[in-house]
């Protein structure tokens, strides 16, 4: 009898290991983790939640460098700052309006 | 006559002194072995997430002196197998409540691929189903508070139920 309850008692704490493996199932993509591992590859744990991992900037503005003057204003976007990117855009057009105006004068 | 009489008693009394007498032995250690699974819930988090662990087996070998029996201490290989998979290892020191169970706590690590750190507590109790094997169910509870694997500001307790084989060495 005492051999019986015994194995009962394994049995029933081996279903538990194997439900819990079960229930876990492959890492989360979104879902809820407590470790960085629970989640999947690509995604990290922030805020008890996955979430996929930030994709960083590309260098380069995307422009291969064919065209002058648009140039002027694309290669500013590759500086840090965005603001200075515009102003360098907008004062390649002033220039371009300028040089129009004197060749018509 | 006499004279082989009293050289038979002479001799008999010498093997019952003999025998009487032990003699002296060191300490001995008394060594067994352990293999299991475990799984259960585990929670923390800032969202106070709950769900089921990892799955672990344990390999581990308990020592104790025949001097003080009360006294054991427990070391153990662990590997969690899924859904992925790490491996670490456990040292503990318990007592013996009666001849059946042990109240251990002590350290936890995972160490590889990522590491994670904490303490645990374990009672286990032993079921013999043979003279030098036994059944052991041990419900089991671990802290997590150090690691690459936990983000910053997060503990993870763990509530496992462990069921496995042991036997005297």
């Amino acid at each position: 009898m005492r051999t019986c309850k015994s194995w009962t008692v394994a049995v029933g704490a081996f279903a538990v290991a194997v439900l819990g493996a079960m229930a876990c199932g492959p890492g989360w993509t979104a879902g809820p983790c407590l470790r960085y591992s629970d989640c999947a590859t690509g995604y990290t744990c922030a805020d008890g939640m996955c979430e996929p991992l930030p994709i960083p900037e590309p260098e380069g503005g995307g422009d291969d460098g064919s065209s002058s003057e648009q140039d002027t204003g694309t290669d500013g976007a590759k500086s840090d700052s965005a603001a200075p990117a515009k102003d360098a855009g907008h004062d390649a057009a002033d220039a371009k309006s300028a040089i129009a105006d004197a060749t018509a004068g | 006559m006499r004279q082989v009489y009293g050289r038979s008693v002479g001799a008999l009394l010498a093997v019952a002194a003999l025998s009487a007498t032990r003699p002296a032995e060191a300490q001995q250690y008394l060594i067994g072995g352990a293999a299991g699974a475990s799984s259960g819930i585990e929670g923390g988090g800032p969202q106070g997430t709950m769900a089921m662990t990892r799955t672990r087996v344990r390999l581990a070998v308990d020592v104790r002196i025949d001097e003080n029996p009360s006294d054991v201490f427990l070391v153990g290989l662990d590997a969690e197998v899924t859904p992925t998979s790490g491996i670490g290892a456990d040292l503990r020191y318990g007592r013996m409540l009666g001849d059946r169970g042990i109240l251990s706590g002590g350290i936890l690590g995972i160490l590889a691929p990522w590491t994670l750190y904490g303490a645990c507590a374990v009672f286990e109790y032993r079921i013999p189903i043979a003279q030098r094997v036994q059944i052991t169910v041990a419900p089991e509870g671990d802290v997590f508070f150090l690691g690459t694997d936990l983000p910053d500001g997060t503990a993870i307790w763990q509530f496992r139920l462990n069921g496995g084989l042991r036997a005297d060495l």
